[in-house]
């Protein structure tokens, strides 16, 4: 019986519970944390652009060397062809002498 | 009358739903630093998400529900960080000095003379399973009625009904448990 009075109690005990307050400066705090977020969001941002504009650069540089590659291949082509037909035709030096 | 979610700038919210959000993040938490964290965030998603705001319930539920997910987050990490980090926990982390436990919940809006007893009550609540300990924190304590627990809850009023009767069975139980340890 004491038991059961004394389990009521607790059970009984947050009846007319009194609201907390929060603390005075939460809207302050809170103003705060969304400005930091905004501002990592900034950073990032800026972060992942100069990201972006690096392999861009890279890729245009890859692009171009391969481009002029490609033009500097016919001639190449040409003189490999001059080599071998001057060499079959026995007018190329072959020593020093 | 309540304002429309989009009429509301940051500080209205605040002013507006404070008491809300920091009272219940307080009775699941029954710590006031994590509550204030906790009422940080919810301010910070609930302002943040506005505009994904459907207006399907009240904005009061709405916040209702952000804010007991919140908690209950903050519980299951809490949780997470007891069972794996036993041994780290046992110690301050810069200092390497030994923690005592800390002692249980007070909350402030509750008479001196029934203080004891809530704190009882509080550790009996913290035994429950997550949604028994909603519907009972939402239905005894923040005193709402069981239909708009079941709105934060998605989920019908018969739900609500047996949760909240199996939850004050294992109040009861626990509190049996209990029963010597405040005759000491």
């Amino acid at each position: 019986m004491e038991k059961e009075n004394w389990i009521n109690e607790v059970m009984q005990s947050t009846k007319g519970i009194k609201p907390a307050e929060a603390n005075p400066f939460l809207f302050e705090k809170i103003a705060h944390k969304i400005e930091l977020n905004r501002r990592d969001e900034v950073h990032a941002k800026s972060f992942s652009k100069g990201w972006a504009l690096a392999a861009s650069l890279v890729i245009v540089v890859n692009l171009i060397s391969f481009t002029y590659a490609l033009k500097d291949k016919p001639s190449n082509q040409k003189e490999i062809g001059y080599q071998a037909l001057s060499k079959e035709m026995g007018l190329a030096q072959t020593s020093n002498y | 009358m309540q304002n429309k979610p989009s009429e509301y700038n940051l500080q209205q919210l605040v002013e507006t739903y404070k008491r809300l959000v920091f009272n219940t993040a307080i009775n699941f938490l029954q710590h006031r630093e994590e509550a204030e964290d906790i009422t940080q965030e919810v301010f910070i998603e609930v302002y943040q998400s506005l505009s994904k705001f459907k207006e399907q319930s009240t904005i009061s539920t709405w916040i209702y529900r952000i804010t007991v997910n919140k908690c209950l987050d903050h519980l299951r990490a809490k949780k997470r960080q007891k069972r794996f980090g036993f041994l780290t926990s046992l110690f301050h982390p810069e200092t390497g000095e030994e923690l005592t436990e800390i002692s249980h919940f007070d909350h402030p809006g509750i008479e001196i003379e029934k203080k004891e007893k809530a704190r009882f009550l509080f550790k009996a609540i913290e035994s429950l399973p997550e949604n028994q300990k909603t519907a009972f924190i939402l239905w005894h304590i923040e005193e709402l009625p069981q239909k708009e627990i079941a709105a934060i809850m998605q989920s019908s009023i018969k739900a609500v009904e047996s949760l909240l009767q199996r939850a004050k069975a294992n109040l009861r139980k626990e509190m049996e448990k209990i029963y010597p340890e405040r005759r000491n």
